[in-house]
């Protein structure tokens, strides 16, 4: 809604909170509205209204989350009985921006979504408007002066450029973090330690030196670096022993040899015979012969094979047991007839030749168990020949050569004589004793150690000492960023708080003046002040106020009385509400004057009258003195008032005329409570209005209290007036003293009524009905003795007060007849 | 308040503009580190992990340079 300002035209509350009635506030008249009402009334829920209809997520602060066996949270915005009554619980609200008019409601229950009007008029707000008493010196008091900058940024329309600084603060402070890591070192240092067994603990560039000799001592005590680099001759020639040691020369290729040489033959000192490949190769040809032996043996009884089948099918017919036959089942030759003869003869002959049988059996199986041993044997040499022949060094051309055309008889002999490996064995044993004898002459020398393990463990501690050069010069060139961080955002930082400053500026002024019209014209000056840049107080706001010259610039929540306080919070919120929400120009002030005195309640609806008057204002307040001097400063144009005089459960917060009628006092009465207050207020308001409507002669005050008046100053004015112009009151029936005369000593202030010189009674109702009675006979002597209207005015030139009416005009007098007539039900009017 | 503001008219925006703008043209200022700002850090609407990412990317700017003195 961009344009005119927005004006609230209405708040309508129904269902919700005390209100359980429909109840309008309608401020299309009057723009401004005061509330009075004691605490638990309903009062406020007017102000819970604004509130609910602006909360981005359709609640109230006070509420809070609703909690397991708490009744609080989004719940208790609905009256209690709104849901038996069924009255919807809603806000609504009605805007008003040039000549058009927006309103939306907003509903206490379900998705609780903001009206479109209420989003535009959040839209439009930079400062909470809403300023409750309890909370207002939050700001000068509880805040910090880094939360406070936030909300000022807020208020400033500048959160963005309040994170940027937040952001570069916390960006500084990590990379200064970074910079005091010590995480990296220690983890070089880690691995240091793991690479030289623990030796060396944190990286020293002598000792690792040193350390990196120690490896090299036991290969070569000639092969020393004098420095840990890649470009040290002597670790060039480690690379190069290494590389050698790899070409077979070194006790690793040795020992390889040694093993090579060992699977496939050796002749163990203490051993039975000899081992390795070729021997088993040989055994293997030897147990394949026997086989083959023992199977030309039996391989004459397999001619009677072929009777096999017919020995399997005989055998249980002739077995023990079985049935008598005469004739042979088999062949159908009487039994007698066989070459046996008897069935004994024939079982016989058929065990005798199943053993025959199965003894043939196992030679030809034992000779195929043979063969197959040696075909595995022979492979197995084979390939164990192919790994050995090219582990024979050079100066063994003799064996080499032996064992290769040895090598190729064994993989390509199938039968016949076997390989002939006479001629090599004596070479292998003693190339083995050879190899053996190195091994143990280095091993003496130099131990475990090889150029191959040395060259790995320099190289390892050459790449640790490489990346701790690369995390110093890492680390080098972030100490230089960091710099340069710090230069650019203390420029970025300073560029945005000047411009946070120049803003501050805006509502430096009005604060001040707002402050002083609370405080006096001597109050000190107050001072915003952003502190100095640097590292710790980037985005602080400090308030200053220097009362003392060897004071300057101490914060003031520490001396300030809490009126002052308050004052300063209500200035600075009042101050950047008017600067800031010129889109949406209201207040809502709920009872701010509870640390005031009752000077300071006077000065502060005299700062509403003439500091604020650009702004929209609800007020609420349970302090009716306050009430009173609002009522009695603020301009009736603009402002309507009106209390609350009871809350009825069953319908919401009961309102009255902003002057409190007879039927006020009534009401009281009728709930049994004393309406001492109400009386005492129906007085003064009363006699305000006499003295105002006959212009009697009063004492300018005070800058400071201009706009107030105690009873007694009226009183004596009016009771003055009186004398001056012959009118002298009537007596009141019941009563010893004259009610101006009352009035005039001041002995009104504490008690029910003010027609007696002592405290009156013990201020039971009955008591304060016949006060109240006394009250309203005296004031109906105040009317026109020719229309009877009560309302007088007093143009300049007349001495006397005159009937307000245009067409009477008649001169005021007492009248006891016309007092009489208006005994009865007679109220201001 | 004003929670629904639309960020894109925000005249913050500009302003960050301008300040980048005056950081660059001043002598002597570091020109990758004033990117990694610019991109990360002055920004109106910043990512909720943006000073995360200008640390990364300042910590890998200072290996960069070690790494190429290290080669030079």
């Amino acid at each position: 809604m961009p344009g005119s300002p927005i004006q609230i035209e209405s708040l309508t509350l129904t269902g919700f909170r005390a209100y359980l009635e429909l109840k309008q506030f309608d401020f299309s008249k009057k723009r401004n509205l005061a509330v009075f009402a004691p605490n638990g009334s309903g009062k406020s829920g007017f102000v819970d209204g604004f509130e609910f209809i602006l909360s981005p997520d359709g609640t109230i602060a006070r509420l809070g989350v609703r909690a397991i066996h708490n009744k609080a949270g989004v719940v208790a915005l609905a009256h209690n009985l709104a849901e038996e009554k069924g009255v919807t619980s809603e806000v609504r609200i009605v805007l008003k921006q040039g000549k058009t008019t927006h309103d939306g409601s907003r509903l206490t229950s379900g998705s609780r979504s903001r009206p479109p009007a209420a989003d535009a008029l959040a839209a439009s707000l930079h400062v909470d408007p809403i300023v409750r008493g309890y909370e207002l010196r939050r700001f000068v008091e509880v805040q910090t002066p880094e939360e406070r900058y936030a909300e000022v940024g807020q208020w400033l329309q500048l959160t963005p450029l309040v994170e940027v600084q937040r952001n570069l603060r916390s960006l500084r402070q990590l990379v200064k973090s970074d910079l005091e890591d010590i995480a990296p070192k220690k983890a070089i240092d880690a691995r240091l330690s793991k690479a030289t067994a623990r030796t060396i603990t944190e990286w020293d560039e002598s000792a690792v030196l040193t350390y990196a000799n120690s490896i090299l001592s036991p290969l070569d005590p000639k092969l020393q670096l004098s420095k840990l680099r890649e470009d040290d001759p002597h670790f060039s020639a480690l690379l190069m022993r290494a590389q050698d040691e790899e070409q077979q020369i070194g006790i690793a290729a040795l020992k390889q040899i040694k093993v090579a040489i060992e699977v496939v033959y050796s002749e163990p000192s203490g051993s039975a015979g000899a081992t390795g490949a070729i021997a088993e190769f040989e055994s293997a040809l030897q147990k394949r012969a026997a086989a083959e032996a023992s199977e030309q043996a039996e391989r004459g009884k397999a001619a009677n094979a072929v009777f096999a089948k017919v020995w399997d099918a005989a055998e249980p017919l002739f077995a023990e047991g079985a049935a008598e036959f005469e004739v042979c089942p088999v062949c159908d030759t009487p039994i007698s007839a066989t070459a046996r003869g008897t069935r004994e003869g024939i079982r016989e002959h058929i065990r005798l030749h199943r053993a025959q049988l199965a003894s043939y059996a196992a030679s030809r199986q034992a000779l195929e168990d043979a063969q197959r041993a040696l075909s595995g044997v022979q492979k197995g040499l084979a390939a164990k020949l192919s790994v050995l022949v090219p582990l024979i060094p050079d100066s063994e051309a003799k064996l080499r050569s032996g064992l290769t055309t040895y090598a190729n008889a064994v993989e390509q002999w199938t039968a016949g004589d076997a390989p002939d490996a006479s001629a090599i064995k004596p070479l292998l044993v003693a190339l083995l004793a050879a190899t053996v004898g190195k091994i143990n002459e280095i091993e003496q020398r130099q131990g475990e150690h090889t150029y191959a393990r040395a060259k790995s463990r320099l190289e390892s501690l050459l790449e640790i000492k490489a990346d701790d050069e690369m995390r110093a010069r890492a680390a080098e060139e972030l100490g230089k960023i960091q710099t340069s961080l710090n230069e650019q955002a203390t420029f970025i930082s300073s560029e945005i708080r000047n411009k946070i400053q120049t803003l501050l500026d805006m509502i430096r002024e009005p604060t001040n003046r707002l402050f002083k019209s609370i405080q006096g014209k001597d109050a000190t000056l107050v001072r915003l002040e952003l502190p100095a840049e640097d590292d710790t107080n980037q985005q602080r706001l400090s308030l200053l106020v220097d009362f003392a010259e060897n004071r300057m610039g101490v914060s003031p929540s520490g001396y300030l009385s809490d009126s002052q306080v308050h004052s300063l919070a209500l200035s600075l919120r009042l101050a950047a509400i008017a600067a800031f929400n010129a889109e949406a120009p209201f207040a809502v002030l709920d009872d701010i004057v509870t640390s005031y005195d009752a000077d300071h309640r006077r000065t502060i609806a005299s700062m509403l009258a003439e500091e604020v008057p650009k702004l929209q204002i609800f007020v609420t307040t349970h302090d009716q003195r306050f009430f009173s001097y609002m009522k009695d400063q603020l301009p009736a144009a603009g402002w309507a008032f009106t209390q609350i005089t009871r809350l009825d459960r069953d319908y919401g917060p009961r309102f009255a005329d902003h002057k409190v009628t007879d039927e006020v006092i009534e009401a009281r009465w009728t709930d049994g409570k004393s309406a001492a207050n109400e009386m005492r207020q129906a007085e003064e308001e009363w006699l305000l209005e006499c003295c105002r409507s006959f212009g009697v002669d009063i004492r300018i005050r005070d800058v400071h209290r201009a706009y107030s008046y105690e009873r007694s100053e009226l009183a004596m004015a009016l009771a003055a007036f009186l004398k001056h112009t012959g009118l002298t009151p009537p007596d009141v029936p019941g009563v010893k003293n004259k009610f101006l005369l009352s009035l005039q000593k001041g002995e009104i202030e504490n008690f029910g009524s003010h027609f007696q010189d002592v405290p009156y009674g013990d201020g039971s109702i009955g008591d304060e009905k016949a006060r109240w009675a006394e009250f309203v006979f005296f004031r109906n002597h105040f009317v026109c003795a020719v229309c009877n209207r009560s309302k007088f005015k007093r143009p300049l030139g007349l001495k006397k007060p005159v009937c307000a009416h245009d067409k009477c005009e008649t001169p005021f007098q007492f009248s006891a007849t016309s007092a009489a007539g208006h005994v009865a039900g007679a109220a201001t009017k | 308040m004003a929670d629904n503001k639309d960020d894109s008219r925000n005249p913050n925006s500009e302003f960050l503009q301008q300040l980048d703008a005056a950081l660059a043209a001043k002598v002597g200022v570091d020109g990758d580190l004033r990117k990694i700002l610019s991109t990360h850090i002055l920004q109106t609407v910043p990512s909720g992990d943006c000073v995360a990412h200008a640390r990364k990317a300042i910590a890998d700017l200072a290996i960069a340079r070690a790494s190429s003195k290290t080669e030079a």
